[in-house]
């Protein structure tokens, strides 16, 4: 193979890499390391293609081989710690990404590598690293968001929202950034919006499997928030039981149901609304979600038939609440408010 | 000349018998004796490729060439010092395929040329006559306008006085020459595919019914109607678009399409198009088109169209990005008109094309191949196990477990089962009939590949299908309760 066939298989094989046929690059870059095996070009385009592919074992070795054949070039390196970050080697990873940096102090990618290698264990160690990407790059869009991601895990939520936004302006069509924006408004209570937002990321990019995922917890969580207001409602039903008249008990039976109803009507509503056939999905397949309903239509019951109904006789509640006092009649409630609490209290991915 | 009964006839007759070499030496004569002598010579350059002896081809060759040029068999003594320093390779034929199609350019061709060294005292409408014997300057005489009868063989031609450069410059545009220098790139042509008017119709695909109904409507109907279309307003332009899970038989179906529309057929991947040099896609897509202009009417089937025509923001270099502009003005037919050609492009993955190519007037119409049905099954079982040494295979049964297989799993299945047989027959040393358990362990074995596509196009259609493009992808998840 002459000099000019090898450089076309390599542009060749870095088109269909960029194309998204790793498979068929792999092919390509595997004759051409056939008649060159130290082609340092080469073994990083192999490398990214094994990574492109998933393999990230053969993704390392490759990168390690490239870095044997060229010591001074900072992108085997680079390739070399995406590969151990993929991985989860956040040693490895930092370590390539330090060296990698240190060949190349003024690639914005080296820093922006570094700063994601690094705010997994320390975001305040990130930060500068991130800070510096940012510098070097301020029109691309991806180190805004790594930016947002590490000001956010430092508790800066405005400054990483203006960070994303800022991402979006650069490209609008940035799934992640989309996604993140959601995260802070499901954080700050803006169900429909968190809602909207990973409908968005999705609509961008479909296969985005994070975004399905945050999606899916916030309609279980809202499901879940539901429970536990309805699980609230009962407690009130049977305390009320037993001080109220029956009239009084009545009409508080209704008010709560009908707030119940409302509160599981306008989850619906939203969650239909935002994400469609999604939300009919989640609520028929997704356990959280079905556990959820089952808990809330049984809490309805109990409010119902407690307080509406009233088929159990105001006197025998009041007897059955004569050991008020004792905390053995009051810790299995305790003991399942908690449990609903603290599932409700867990904060969905990132 | 080119109307002439007899020559068309022979014509035919020799593209259907090639290796006819008396009727193509036959058809030289006639077409030397029309006039014809380009093609003429295309013909006996084909009959002296393979037998360079040929002495009546030599023969016709020295009328055609003119006189006063000696045409020698490879071995034969010829005044060396007069030779003049050229390639004197023996004629290349042209492409075997059309030779008839390629005549008439190249008549026209070897006709211009002659025209250009006739007098002006020549007749224009007197068919031309064989190349005149040119001076030292390379032009051809007044006096020699009705040029002299070819010189008897006895007598000794004129070498010196000949002009072997422009006689190599007249042949070399009527015959390529058999091997290329590093500097005759301009004499390559590119290596394009064209096949004729496919046989393949509608009616060979099995199965399908709803997909069939889908392309009569939308797209055979009123290629076939254009007064009709017309008549209704439908526009004529535009392409189909074939999307679907892997091995489903979109290429299959595009045959068919061309089949029905009486149309040749060419085939293009990225392969085709994807080249180095910056601009060199760009103008293979141009090439591509061009030639399927040439060879209307024609189906011009784009495979793989999401990698040649990715959508330009995702494409991260810009080198895709001219190909994917240059696609879309061809599409628009801007600079040349795309009459006769019947776009139809495939695609596992529509969602990664361009948003641009799928704007009507475009690839505006789509067809979602699923796949295939029972019936369709039952036919692709039955086409992969013919020719082999099946007993009691119950295709009913088998069509009916394969609920879900694409035309590839169904094949692989085939292929698992005649693998059994063979080994056991290897084994055995005795031919054993490939049979049903031979199909039920390939169906333990192949599972449906068209999973992850599923998963794929499940999350577009519930995620990005606000314009309704995927609602018959959406129908059928559903309808498979995948949704």
């Amino acid at each position: 193979m002459t000099e000019l066939d090898a450089r076309n298989e390599l542009l060749r094989a870095s088109t269909l890499l960029d194309l998204g046929r790793a498979a068929e690059a792999r092919a390509r870059l595997s004759t051409l390391l056939a008649a060159d095996p130290a082609n340092a070009f080469a073994l990083r385009l192999l490398a990214r293609c094994h990574h492109a592919a998933g393999d990230m074992d053969l993704a390392i070795d490759t990168a390690k081989a490239a870095v044997a054949a060229d010591p001074a070039s900072e992108h085997g390196h680079r390739i070399l710690a995406n590969a151990y970050n993929s991985l989860g080697d956040r040693w490895a990873a930092t370590n390539s990404a330090r060296e990698a940096l240190r060949l190349a102090p003024d690639e914005w990618r080296c820093h922006w590598l570094l700063a994601e290698c690094l705010r997994h264990s320390d975001p305040h160690l990130a930060l500068p690293a991130a800070h510096r990407a940012r510098e070097l790059a301020p029109n691309e869009a991806d180190v805004h968001v790594l930016y947002g991601v590490v000001v956010k895990q430092l508790g800066r939520t405005e400054e990483a929202r203006a960070a994303y936004l800022h991402a979006l302006s650069i490209n609008p069509n940035l799934a992640t950034a989309h996604n993140n924006i959601a995260v802070l408004d499901r954080a700050n209570g803006r169900w429909a919006r968190a809602l909207a937002g990973f409908r968005t990321s999705l609509r961008h990019n479909p296969q985005q499997k994070l975004a399905r995922e945050n999606l899916a917890n916030t309609i279980v969580l809202l499901l879940r928030r539901l429970c536990a207001i309805a699980y609230a409602c009962v407690l009130v039903v049977v305390f009320t039981a037993g001080v109220a008249s029956p009239l009084v008990l009545r009409g508080l039976g209704i008010t709560l149901t009908a707030g119940l109803l409302a509160g599981l009507g306008w989850i619906l509503a939203i969650a239909r609304r935002s994400v469609g056939a999604f939300a009919t999905m989640i609520l028929r397949t997704d356990r959280r979600a079905l556990t959820a309903m089952a808990v809330f239509a049984i809490a309805l019951a109990i409010v119902v038939v407690g307080a509406i109904v009233q088929l159990v006789p105001q006197r025998e509640v009041r007897a059955a609440l004569g050991g008020f006092g004792h905390e053995g009649h009051l810790l299995p409630f305790i003991g399942l408010g908690l449990l609903i609490a603290a599932r409700n209290a867990r904060n969905v991915k990132k | 000349m080119d109307g002439s009964p007899l020559i068309d006839s022979l014509r035919k007759a020799v593209d259907a018998a090639p290796q006819d070499v008396p009727l193509r030496l036959h058809l030289a004569g006639l077409l030397l004796g029309a006039g014809s002598t380009a093609e003429a010579i295309s013909h006996l350059g084909l009959v002296l490729a393979a037998d360079p002896t040929c002495a009546e081809a030599l023969e016709l060759m020295q009328r055609a060439v003119g006189g006063g040029i000696r045409v020698d068999a490879p071995g034969t003594s010829a005044p060396a010092a007069q030779e003049p320093a050229r390639d004197s390779s023996p004629y290349e034929a042209p492409a075997q395929s059309t030779p008839a199609q390629a005549a008439p350019t190249q008549d026209a061709a070897a006709r211009d040329a002659l025209r250009a060294d006739e007098s002006p005292f020549a007749e224009p409408s007197a068919p031309p006559q064989p190349h005149a014997p040119h001076d030292a300057t390379g032009t051809s005489s007044p006096a020699s306008a009705i040029p002299a009868p070819p010189p008897q063989r006895s007598s000794e031609p004129d070498f010196d006085s000949f002009d072997w450069d422009a006689a190599a410059r007249d042949l070399g545009e009527i015959l390529p020459p058999m091997f290329l220098d590093a500097d005759d790139e301009e004499l390559t042509e590119p290596a394009y595919d064209v096949e004729e008017i496919s046989t393949v119709r509608l009616a060979d695909v099995g199965g399908m019914a709803q997909v069939k109904k889908r392309l009569e409507a939308a797209f055979l109907a009123p290629m076939r109607n254009p007064e009709l279309s017309r008549l209704y307003g439908k526009s004529l332009k535009g392409g189909l678009l074939l999307y679907g899970p892997p091995g489903c038989g979109k290429t299959f179906l595009a045959r068919a399409i061309a089949g029905e529309l009486g149309a040749a057929f060419f085939s293009v991947t990225l392969a085709d198009v994807l080249d180095m040099y910056i601009g060199q896609s760009e103008r293979n897509l141009s090439e591509i088109f061009a030639t399927a202009r040439r060879h209307a009417p024609c189906v011009l089937f784009l495979d793989e169209v999401d990698a040649i025509g990715q959508r330009r923001s995702q494409l991260r270099s810009n080198s895709m990005r001219g190909t994917v502009n240059q696609l879309l003005s061809e599409l628009d037919g801007v600079g040349a008109q795309n009459d006769g050609v019947f776009v139809l492009a495939a695609t596992n993955a529509p969602w990664d094309v361009d948003v641009a190519l799928r704007r009507p007037g475009r690839l505006d119409r789509t067809v979602l191949v699923l796949p295939p049905d029972q019936s369709a099954r039952e036919a692709i079982l039955r086409h992969h196990l013919k020719g082999r040494p099946v007993a009691k295979i119950d295709l009913a049964a088998t069509a009916k477990r394969t609920e879900g297989y694409s035309g590839a799993d169904l094949a692989h299945v085939c292929e698992t089962a005649a693998e059994r047989a063979l080994l056991d027959s290897a084994v055995s040393g005795a031919v054993r009939m490939i049979e049903m358990r031979d199909i039920e362990a390939a169906l333990a074995e192949v599972r449906p590949s068209i999973g992850p596509w599923l998963e794929s196009a499940r999350n577009v259609a519930m995620f990005a299908n606000e314009a309704g493009a995927y609602d018959d992808l959406l129908d059928y998840l559903k309808k498979r309760k995948l949704l």
